[in-house]
């Protein structure tokens, strides 16, 4: 055992009542704060998860763009960390229905990976060659239901040498519901078939949508492909097309480490303040202590050392409760969510060992600065000043 | 005649006092051999405390020089200054300045921990058991007579073998009894370890172990 330590621990032994208060206070007051601080993180990284799950259902978590058509896929499907690739293309276009429409985006892929790979979820059937699936809103705007026909068209494309564009009457087989709002009320899965019989104007039509095992090494799974493919190709994540929102997020998850930070802060605050009772309370053991030779650094050590044994008992039990509350959340799903407004039935919540050392730094630091200042007034006198001390 | 353990030349101690300054220590010159015991006399309010704070380097002085086992007191940094005392000198005052926290065996090795880290040492319990307290070793200071506290205090101030102690009044809370077992103990320690000891006191059958016995009287300092 370190000297600082024992001496810090035997110095709580005689506080009085309202020492043990005020230290019982700083306590909570950290482990309040990290408690909140592991919660808050754990629910927006839960948050982000599901919109990784989300939008990589459904345009995969890289897109690679102007790859030539002779391209041997096989090449990145063994590429580490891939799971599955497949081939889309999204275009504008138009949607008739009845004497209503709607600009809307075709989303281009083969029919055999709507399931697999594309695991958007949808109510009516399975669709054929010819059939479409379209967004949930887009429908609900058009008044569209499944079963019924409509026109789609592409004006991007010339359709004849009068210049109409290309139009086919289609059934729409299904609806799908992302829950993301710019897919289910802009998107319209078509198939290959139907594809070709819009797309007049397009020979190289596709990009590679690329399914990856684990969303965290989307960076160097990027770099490989980088150095696979060359120049010439654009290789962008899901998180590249969607920088804004993965922006907003970032600074929603800084904003609230900040916030929640500060009632850390606040508990120092209290802290500090035991700390000055002890410090008064000990001062003249504290000039027994540098009359028998302790460096004036080695006390402030002993006040680090009481921040240490007050802030660490706070930040222990805060983040054994929250991630206790992470565990429990996960195995039982004991906190439900309004499933039409967060498109997800529980509360997400995930915590990663690089979470867990971001809390416990951040309490580190404001409890050791505590410690700095906690007392420190106290200390500038002499031995014997601190001997003579009346309290 | 032994060496020179601790020499004063001239030390001059004020407090300031509003615009006047008050001399308390004028021109203080004291050399005290390794190995001896002295004593230092004086009325209340002579100044006793002050000089023995001074020389023992736990005050400051205004004037002159002040050399401990050839350290130049003033040379010396704060970290240097405590790690002086540590090694070197040893504290005894009239109210004994146990740390109420700890034990009698934690207290005696405190000194010995600041010196050499927190490990077991058996050092304390040779030297309690040698002066016949060991029976004392786990109790709080608060579990024991005054002068069993006393007697603590003493075998602290020695747990580092240190040159030289300076007591400032020890019998001063002590009865009749204590005060004669304070004497036997502090001649002990100067006979088995060579101590060199420096006391103030205003009780003369105390101040009679010195083999130099100083007077202080009106801030300054007289062999007897």
């Amino acid at each position: 055992m370190n000297l600082y330590y024992h001496i810090a621990k035997q110095f709580f032994f005689s506080l009085n009542d309202i020492g043990k208060i005020t230290k019982k206070i700083s306590i909570i007051g950290i482990g309040l704060g990290s408690f909140a601080l592991i919660i808050s993180i754990s629910v927006l990284n839960g948050f982000e998860q599901k919109l990784d799950e989300k939008i990589s259902n459904f345009d995969g978590h890289i897109r690679i763009s102007g790859l030539e058509q002779k391209f041997d896929i096989s090449e990145i499907e063994l590429l580490e960390g891939i799971v599955s690739t497949s081939f889309s293309l999204d275009r504008k276009g138009i949607i008739n229905h009845s004497s209503d429409k709607s600009v809307v985006i075709f989303k281009q892929v083969d029919y055999n990976k709507i399931k697999s790979f594309y695991k958007v979820p949808f109510a009516g059937n399975n669709p054929n060659e010819n059939e479409i699936l379209i967004g949930n809103d887009v429908a609900a705007r058009l008044g569209i239901r499944v079963g019924d026909e409509v026109i789609i068209s592409s004006p991007l494309d010339n359709g004849s040498f009068l210049g109409f564009p290309p139009a086919i009457k289609t059934k729409v087989s299904g609806i799908f519901y992302s829950k993301i709002l710019d897919y289910d009320n802009k998107y319209i899965f078509i198939s290959n078939n139907i594809g070709k019989k819009l797309f007049h104007n397009i020979s190289n039509l596709k990009s590679l949508d690329v399914k990856v095992k684990n969303s965290l090494e989307i960076d160097s799974i990027k770099k490989r492909l980088v150095s696979l493919l060359g120049t010439g190709k654009t290789i962008e994540s899901w998180r590249d097309r969607n920088s804004a929102l993965v922006s907003a997020i970032e600074m929603e998850k800084i904003g609230s480490i900040f916030v929640l930070s500060l009632i850390i802060l606040v508990a120092s605050f209290s802290m500090s303040s035991t700390l000055s009772l002890i410090t008064i309370k000990k001062i003249k053991d504290i000039g027994i202590l540098r009359l028998l030779g302790m460096k004036l650094g080695d006390i402030r050590k002993i006040i680090i050392f009481q921040n240490l044994i007050i802030g660490l008992k706070g930040l222990f039990w805060g983040m054994v409760i929250g991630s206790g509350l992470v565990s429990f959340q996960n195995f039982f799903n004991i906190i439900s969510l309004p499933s039409d407004i967060y498109a997800m039935e529980t509360l997400p919540m995930i915590l990663t060992s690089e979470d867990i050392g971001i809390v416990f730094f951040i309490n580190a630091l404001i409890i050791i600065i505590a410690g700095i200042f906690g007392g420190k007034k106290y200390l500038k006198h002499d031995p014997l000043e601190l001997l003579k001390w009346v309290k | 005649m032994g060496e020179v353990i601790l020499s004063s030349k001239n030390l001059v101690k004020t407090y300031r006092n509003g615009k006047d300054r008050l001399i308390v220590l004028d021109g203080i010159n004291i050399n005290i051999v390794s190995g001896s015991i002295n004593t230092i006399v004086g009325e209340s309010g002579s100044g006793k405390s002050t000089l023995l704070n001074v020389l023992s380097s736990l005050d400051s002085f205004d004037q002159g020089d002040l050399v401990i086992d050839g350290k130049d007191i003033k040379s010396l940094s704060e970290e240097g200054l405590s790690k002086f005392r540590n090694r070197t000198i040893g504290f005894i005052f009239q109210f004994h300045h146990l740390l109420p926290d700890f034990t009698v065996n934690e207290n005696i090795l405190m000194p010995i921990w600041i010196k050499s880290g927190y490990k077991k040492n058996q050092e304390s319990l040779n030297l309690l058991d040698d002066f016949g307290l060991i029976k004392l070793k786990d109790k709080y200071p608060n579990e024991i007579s005054g002068g069993e506290r006393q007697r603590v205090a003493i075998i602290r101030a020695i747990i580092n073998n240190p040159k030289i102690i300076f007591a400032d009044e020890p019998s001063g809370n002590l009865d009749e009894k204590n005060s004669i077992k304070l004497i036997d103990l502090f001649k002990t320690i100067n006979r088995d370890y060579g101590t060199t000891i420096l006391l103030t006191t205003h009780n003369p059958q105390i101040a009679s172990i010195g083999s130099k016995v100083f007077e202080l009287k009106s801030g300054e300092l007289k062999e007897k």
